[in-house]
């Protein structure tokens, strides 16, 4: 019994290792200059990199702060209009159609979505600008923030508006004192989740930035092509950092389900 | 019972209005341009080049054997990093899952999602790279001799470096999935009772545990391979000239200077989106009563 | 005549829920109306209620016709099975709900709400959370959240079915007493025999969307459809 129990436990371990080794990996390179095969490790280790992050009129300091006002923005508009409207869907005569009808863009490969896109953004000037990049990726975390909410408005929930009603209260009384307040802690994840939804996105970004726009996945392309992976390595980490610390908060908070 | 309520005023409200413009602009509004403006250009009626409707684009792309084999392609990779993940991450919620419920390993299965998959990419390919961490420790280790006897891993016939970031992007997801439905659809319970009316422990796992875990997921199967068909950085990134997943092969034949590609372009964008809405179609016709996420 | 139901219809897809549907109800007395499930019992209850529109019929409460008025200003409160307690909001302020949207005083919400919690022995539990307390001292904070505001009719739809037996007992016990001492007018919907005899004053059978009103009592018992003689010649035979 107890060595099947091990030789279980040494998958586990090994699993560990395969989740945690990437991120170790990557924080390694990002403080590396000379790599030459075949050294495992770097021949030197600097905090060159990241000051070059800090303090030069440098790029993926910017690149950051854009990826982050871009994010936010979508994260609060997504989460705030879906919500309002998976309400309007739930209660609708025709909600499973609509319903269906939020799915499609959001399942399409938000590359080829952008390309189909690109000529209307440039003819409303939205072409190579943060705000044209914060209504793309509208386009695909709205209908996931729909989606999201569409199982909020539940029997339950309506019993809750009813019940408000019957007791003298309006609709707008129930949603402020009620409704509200039970989707405080889903309102947050669907934050996350749609912010993460923008944080990642590369294809569609690099499309309708039209390569004026640099958000820190394309600085990571960006790097690769130019065979420095040291600085690539160091807009990866800064990447993956707010999931990071969002994951320490809650574990809800980037997990994109679908059913 | 119950939505046919008193709801005339709520129907016409400002709120409703506002509702119903936001789901126009931003989720049916896009969909319809962007469709209507890849078929219009696909046949010709449309863009730079155009010359009116002609049929010459479309009879250009079955020519040869591209989008046939870039679709095959996609497909065949979506389906083989999703079946690893599935096998996998079923065993592991049969034999583990009380360790992924909490402690340390329930938040160590969520270090892959915080990765974007261009991240990964760069990681697969640093990893796995002929000048990789494994071609180095090869070397170390006397395995190998020369730079050039490591194996391709990474842009490769068998496309092994993206079915392994793949893998490493989705297993998570997959484990946070059967560990919860093993929770949920009460299976410890199930195969307690397959034992007690006589069945084995392998029999319980194939003929109960299985069939349950793979029933009840099937529609997340189905949504994850739609989500993947699409999949872009990670083959760009690791992958070939030839063959092209589809949306690698639409980027190039639509963002390079060859301007005759640009209609063609465009029609597989439409053959891609048809695909796609049809697949939806079909999943969400079964799986009537759950819509959300 | 404090409430009078005319005509009420109502077409659900392709069932007909609701077909012809009368009752009168005096103020001060409690109508129980017995049925089995899905014969629409719950769908009358919303109808009177406002949160649910009949086809045809129309309500007439006190003499006047408000089947068009907006269920919040009918001040009609309706009892849902579960008891249906605001999961954000303590015992406390549950209760005090409906005070607070009529923008009473915070002194005299206080008064009220602690006079309510001792008639239904809740005094002790009032700054406890919903799913801290169990299903029958739920109901009694759903009950007292209703009596609070003294609304002219509650519609209770079987309120105590999701109870155990002995909670129940009690319950109904309870029932009685604030019914007499708040002078309630109310619509008691159930599917328990004995339920229905115990908390009306009047009682009324429905079947298949059709309601039929008994003047007396003992005409409800000797009715073949209602099943109490069924239940008489049971005990005997044993």
């Amino acid at each position: 019994m107890s060595t099947t129990f091990k030789k279980r436990n040494i998958f586990l371990w090994l699993l560990a290792v395969a989740f945690l080794t990437p991120i170790i990996i990557l924080f390694f390179l990002s403080f590396s200059k000379n790599w030459r095969f075949p050294a495992i490790l770097p021949e030197q280790f600097t905090t060159e990199n990241w000051s070059y992050l800090f303090f030069s009129s440098g790029n993926i300091g910017q690149s950051f702060i854009v990826s982050l006002t871009i994010a936010l923005s979508v994260a609060c508009f997504a989460t705030l209009l879906g919500f309002i409207t998976s309400k309007y869907i739930a209660y609708h005569k025709y909600r499973k159609k609509l319903l269906l009808l939020t799915y499609f863009p959001f399942a399409l490969s938000p590359v080829i979505f952008a390309l189909c896109l690109k000529f209307y953004f440039i003819k409303m000037s939205l072409i190579g600008n943060v705000q044209g990049i914060i209504l793309a990726q509208l386009m695909i975390a709205f209908p996931y923030s729909v989606i999201f909410f569409t199982g909020f408005w539940s029997q339950r929930i309506k019993q809750f508006e009813d019940l408000v009603a019957t007791l003298g209260g309006t609709t707008a009384y129930a949603f402020r004192k009620i409704v509200m307040p039970i989707a405080k802690s889903l309102i947050m994840i669907c934050f996350f989740q749609c912010f993460l939804i923008s944080w990642f996105e590369f294809g569609l970004t690099s499309v309708i930035g039209y390569g004026k726009v640099e958000t820190l996945t394309i600085k990571v392309f960006q790097f690769v092509t130019e065979a420095n992976i040291f600085y690539a390595a160091l807009s990866c980490c800064l990447l993956i950092l707010p999931p990071v610390i969002l994951l320490w908060f809650n574990k809800k908070f980037i997990v994109q389900t679908s059913k | 019972m119950g939505l046919n309520t008193k709801y005339a005023i709520f129907n016409t409200s400002k709120i409703n209005i506002i509702s119903f413009l936001l789901l126009l602009v931003f989720a049916i509004l896009p969909l319809i341009l962007g469709f209507g403006f890849a078929v219009s250009y696909s046949f010709g009626l449309i863009g730079v080049l155009n010359k009116g409707f002609t049929l010459e684009n479309w009879s250009a792309l079955f020519e040869n054997n591209d989008v046939i084999v870039s679709f095959l392609y996609s497909g065949w990779l979506a389906i083989a990093s999703l079946t690893l993940s599935v096998v996998m991450a079923m065993a592991i919620a049969i034999f583990f899952h009380k360790k992924f419920s909490k402690g340390i390993y329930s938040y160590l299965v969520y270090m892959p999602l915080a990765f974007p998959s261009i991240v990964a990419a760069f990681f697969f390919a640093q990893f796995l790279g002929n000048a990789g961490i494994l071609s180095r420790i090869c070397y170390q280790l006397g395995i190998i001799d020369h730079i050039q006897s490591f194996p391709n891993l990474i842009n490769d016939r068998f496309s092994f470096g993206i079915i392994i970031a793949q893998l490493f992007l989705s297993l998570p997801f997959f484990i946070l999935l059967y560990t919860g439905l093993y929770q949920t659809e009460r299976i410890d319970d199930y195969t307690q009772l397959a034992n007690s009316l006589g069945a084995k422990n392998k029999q319980s796992i194939f003929r109960i545990s299985i069939p349950i875990l793979l029933k009840k997921s099937f529609p997340n199967i189905v949504m994850y391979f739609i989500f993947k068909i699409g999949t872009y950085e990670v083959p760009l990134l690791l992958g070939r000239s030839s063959p092209e997943t589809i949306s690698v092969l639409a980027v190039r034949k639509l963002q390079k200077f060859n301007l005759y590609d640009i209609p063609q372009g465009y029609a597989i964008a439409v053959i891609y989106t048809i695909f796609i809405i049809s697949l939806l179609m079909i999943v969400l016709k079964i799986n009537k009563n759950e819509y959300d996420i | 005549m404090f409430l009078q139901i005319n005509h009420i219809a109502k077409k659900y897809k392709d069932k007909q829920v609701l077909n012809d549907a009368n009752l009168n109800l005096e103020a001060h007395q409690t109508l129980s109306i017995l049925g089995k499930s899905g014969c629409g019992k719950s769908t009358l209850l919303k109808i009177i209620a406002g949160i649910e529109d009949a086809d045809d019929g129309e309500i007439i409460l006190s003499g006047s016709n408000i089947s068009q008025v907006k269920s919040n200003e009918r001040n009609i409160v309706y009892l849902f099975q579960e008891p249906l307690l605001f999961p954000n909001l303590n015992v406390f302020e549950n209760i005090a709900f409906g005070l607070r949207i009529r923008n009473l005083a915070h002194a005299d919400v206080k008064i009220k709400v602690e006079e309510m919690l001792q008639s239904l022995e809740l005094t002790a539990h009032s700054q406890k959370m919903p799913h801290q307390i169990s299903g029958g001292q739920k109901q009694r904070v759903a009950f007292g959240r209703a009596l609070i505001i003294n609304p002219p009719l509650i519609l209770l739809d079987e309120p105590f079915s999701s109870l155990d037996v002995e909670t129940r007992a009690n319950m109904q016990q309870l029932y009685k007493t604030i019914a007499k001492k708040f002078n309630i007018t109310a619509l008691f919907v159930t599917h328990d025999l004995k339920e229905a005899l115990l908390m009306g004053d009047k009682i009324s059978y429905m079947e298949k969307g059709i309601l039929e009103v008994f003047d007396a009592k003992q005409d409800f018992i000797n009715a073949d459809k209602t099943g109490v003689k069924n239940e008489i010649d049971f005990w005997n035979n044993l």
